[in-house]
């Protein structure tokens, strides 16, 4: 429970810097709470990245920043409207279930190589980290920052208590923007029951993740924008932008519907643009593409993600069967959407054209079509939804409340939801269950070994492994998608695979074993997928035989020393 | 047999024995045993792996090639134990007390194959890995050949995800 008290602690730490970025109006708001908590994210994250370019991040600077933020709380005193209250508490039962998750080992590969992983190794090398060596240390690190600040302290759930504690705060807010913007509390608890009823919502809420809180900044962003409030819809847009960039497509939808005109518009595009641009300037001063490492990897040229992996195809009859098959198609544990979501999410927008006429919803329904365009154009995993659905539970839940305006219709809506549960909440249980009995990784025992025999000082080349943040040692490369970061490598570098690796400072390679299936790349004509794929691991396990040491090997992953340069 | 008083001891008593010295067994090592003791490997400074071993008959371990570099791989037949040492395979009769030392670059990859006192080890070729045995059998051909097993003049290995077998005694 350390983990949850330390989530909310550093929740009210961000809520108590955040509010000093918010004008006097905004902190009068009903919904200033979650302005605050989102302003004080983003700061943390702009006031993290000179702290980690400056080498200066510690577990005392952590601690000290949030100690501040949390002072921060008694300059000001925050308004928290008594139904704010009643929904966090709501939220905080509903929600309950994933402390499981929290409590649990880390499980989850995002969270391993990613939003625990990498400020794990941010702290163990007290700076940021980057480039082609440590491409996911190139993103905007807003989030990640986060993290680093909460574990710091030590405690292995933290980033999974503060994920957790962030997501009862998102869940608290979209009731409260039911009765903020459609006049109707029902509104609320309808569209977080279907969030709650969304295998792919509640599965993520105890593990350290991204998508939560980017969905959050996109509600605090479409909030400002039908207030007219520019700063703090600037610092909603730049807060999604700088945790998943794919929260651009439902930004668009609001900015191009966000009150006050064009000027206005320009005006808060401008500002967020400000917010995230130094993460971008960081990238270019260290010699890469703005946007790495999504785009602009140095030659060969590699392929971040092949989309047509993802999801059920994508023809023209594949798009237009698209929204039934993300609902009633999805599978929990492939590459076919991998995911659930509650059958309500899209059959209630089926009401659209009948407002789309209405002022009050086309900016809902922008965004939503927006956010539901930009998933469809990227890869077809529920997960990458997540940002936009809350906006889509809530728009449909708004736009089913004047139909069910009896009791008995109301009654009707509320049994389509429990009925709905089936499809949506397939794979919950499972998932609980896993996270109860604790499942035991893959590579547990190769993780085990590079913790107790290798030196404290050894630099571990992570090669197709995503184990980043279980192992307490420096490490170099790690995994996302497709294995880019190892892969890249290994072809920027055939023929003299260890040299290279030796000259990055790695003293011991961590290799996984990996098999890449040509079913799961049908797209691709055979000579590429042999020469982008299959020819990186042989001639790695060729270099490995001819000139490393084999120290521990598993059917799954193998340790080798591969010395100093020679 | 045993001679001498008896004495009666206070109770509750422990029979008087040595404390057990406890030298755990490197994560992912194999152990070798003889019917003289048992050997295995351990962690040493850094990343180093050290030799101990175990006599039966007094039960207490102790090193039995430790230093700079890898003392690792230990395998058995019979009254024979071999090992890895740096550059070196060393063998040991734990019976006879008799020794041999072989010069040979090996132990990056797999344990040697012992047959009583005839080992076979992985060597690094100026291309590919292959197999040499003390007796002055070899397996060089293209492509990696890897993991020795010997059994008279059977020399069994793999070679691209497939086992071969070879006959020493035949000309090549």
């Amino acid at each position: 429970m350390t983990s949850i008290a330390l989530g909310f602690i550093t929740l009210l730490g961000a809520a108590g810097a955040g509010q000093w970025l918010l004008t006097e109006n905004t902190r009068r708001s009903p919904t200033a709470w979650a302005h605050a908590i989102g302003a004080g994210i983003l700061s943390w994250g702009l006031l993290g990245l000179p702290i980690g370019l400056l080498g200066l991040l510690t577990p005392t600077t952590c601690a000290a920043v949030l100690t501040i933020s949390l002072l921060g709380l008694l300059g000001r005193r925050l308004s928290l409207p008594i139904g704010v209250a009643g929904g966090l508490m709501l939220a905080t039962v509903a929600l309950a279930p994933g402390i499981l998750d929290v409590m649990g080992p880390i499980i989850g590969a995002d969270e391993r190589y990613l939003h625990v992983g990498l400020p794990l190794q941010m702290l163990m090398e007290n700076g940021l980290v980057g480039g082609v060596l440590h491409p996911n240390g190139s993103r905007p690190l807003t989030l990640q920052l986060a993290y680093t600040f909460v574990l710091s302290s030590g405690v292995e759930g933290a980033a999974a208590g503060l994920h957790w504690a962030l997501s009862v705060a998102t869940l608290a807010f979209v009731v409260q923007l039911g009765r903020a913007h459609f006049d109707s509390t029902h509104v609320g608890l309808l569209a977080a029951a279907v969030l709650v009823t969304s295998m792919t919502f509640f599965t993520s809420i105890g593990q350290a993740a991204s998508d939560i809180p980017a969905a959050l900044a996109v509600l605090l962003a479409m909030d400002a924008a039908r207030r007219g409030d520019i700063r703090p819809g600037a610092i909603a847009g730049a807060l999604a932008l700088s945790i998943k960039y794919t929260a651009a497509a439902p930004l668009l939808g609001i900015l191009l519907c966000a009150a006050g005109g064009w000027p206005t518009r320009l005006k808060v595009s401008c500002l967020a643009l400000a917010a995230v641009a130094p993460w971008w300037l960081r990238n270019i001063m260290e010699g890469h593409h703005a946007l790495f490492p999504f785009m602009g990897w140095p030659d060969p040229q590699v392929t971040f993600q092949y989309l047509a992996k993802y999801g059920a195809g994508r023809t023209t009859m594949d798009f237009l069967w698209l929204p039934w098959r993300m609902i009633f198609e999805a599978e929990t544990d492939s590459y076919r959407f991998l995911g659930r979501i509650h059958p309500y999410t899209l059959m209630l927008l089926g009401l659209a054209p009948l407002a789309w006429r209405s002022q009050r919803y086309r900016p809902w329904l922008l965004a939503c079509a927006l956010g539901l365009c930009g998933w469809a154009s990227g890869p077809h995993w529920l997960r990458y939804l997540i940002p936009t659905l809350p906006l889509l539970a809530l728009t449909g839940a708004a736009l089913a409340a004047p139909v069910a305006s009896t009791r008995l219709r109301k009654l009707a809506l509320w049994a389509g939801l429990a009925l709905g549960t089936g499809v949506g909440s397939e794979g919950v249980i499972t998932h609980l269950q896993q996270a109860h009995n604790g499942r035991k990784l893959a590579g547990q025992s190769a993780i085990d070994f590079c913790n107790q025999s290798l030196p404290s000082d050894a630099r571990i080349a992570m090669l197709f492994a995503w184990s980043s943040a279980d192992i307490d040692r420096a490490q170099l490369l790690g995994s996302v998608e497709d294995h880019v970061p190892t892969r890249h490598f290994l072809l920027a570098n055939t023929g003299r695979e260890l040299d290279a690796l030796r000259e990055t400072g790695a003293t011991h390679v961590l290799v996984r074993h990996v098999t890449f299936l040509p079913s799961s790349y049908f797209f691709l004509d055979r000579s590429t997928f042999s020469s982008e794929f299959i020819d990186p691991i042989d001639n790695l396990n060729h270099a490995l035989l001819m000139g490393a040491d084999l120290l521990f090997r598993t059917p799954t992953h193998r340790v080798y020393r591969i010395g100093a340069p020679q | 047999m045993v001679t001498g008083e008896r004495e009666t001891l206070n109770e509750p008593h422990t029979w008087p024995r040595a404390q057990a010295v406890s030298i755990p067994a490197r994560a992912g090592t194999g152990s070798a045993s003889t019917p003289a003791g048992l050997a295995w490997v351990a962690d040493g400074p850094g990343d180093d792996a050290d030799l101990w071993w175990r006599p039966d008959d007094t039960g207490l371990p102790r090193p039995l090639d430790v230093g700079p570099g890898d003392q690792h791989h230990p395998v058995s037949s019979g009254d024979w134990l071999a090992w890895v040492s740096s550059g070196q395979i060393k063998l040991w009769n734990t019976t006879s007390g008799e020794q041999q030392v072989i010069d040979a670059s090996t132990g990056f990859n797999a344990t040697p194959s012992l047959y009583g006192a005839l080992v076979c080890w992985e060597t690094r070729g100026t291309k590919d890995i292959d197999i040499a045995c003390s007796d002055g059998a070899e397996v060089t051909r293209p492509g990696h050949q890897t993991h020795p097993q010997r059994w008279r003049d059977t020399l069994i290995f793999r070679e691209n995800g497939r086992v071969f077998s070879v006959l020493t005694s035949a000309k090549q």
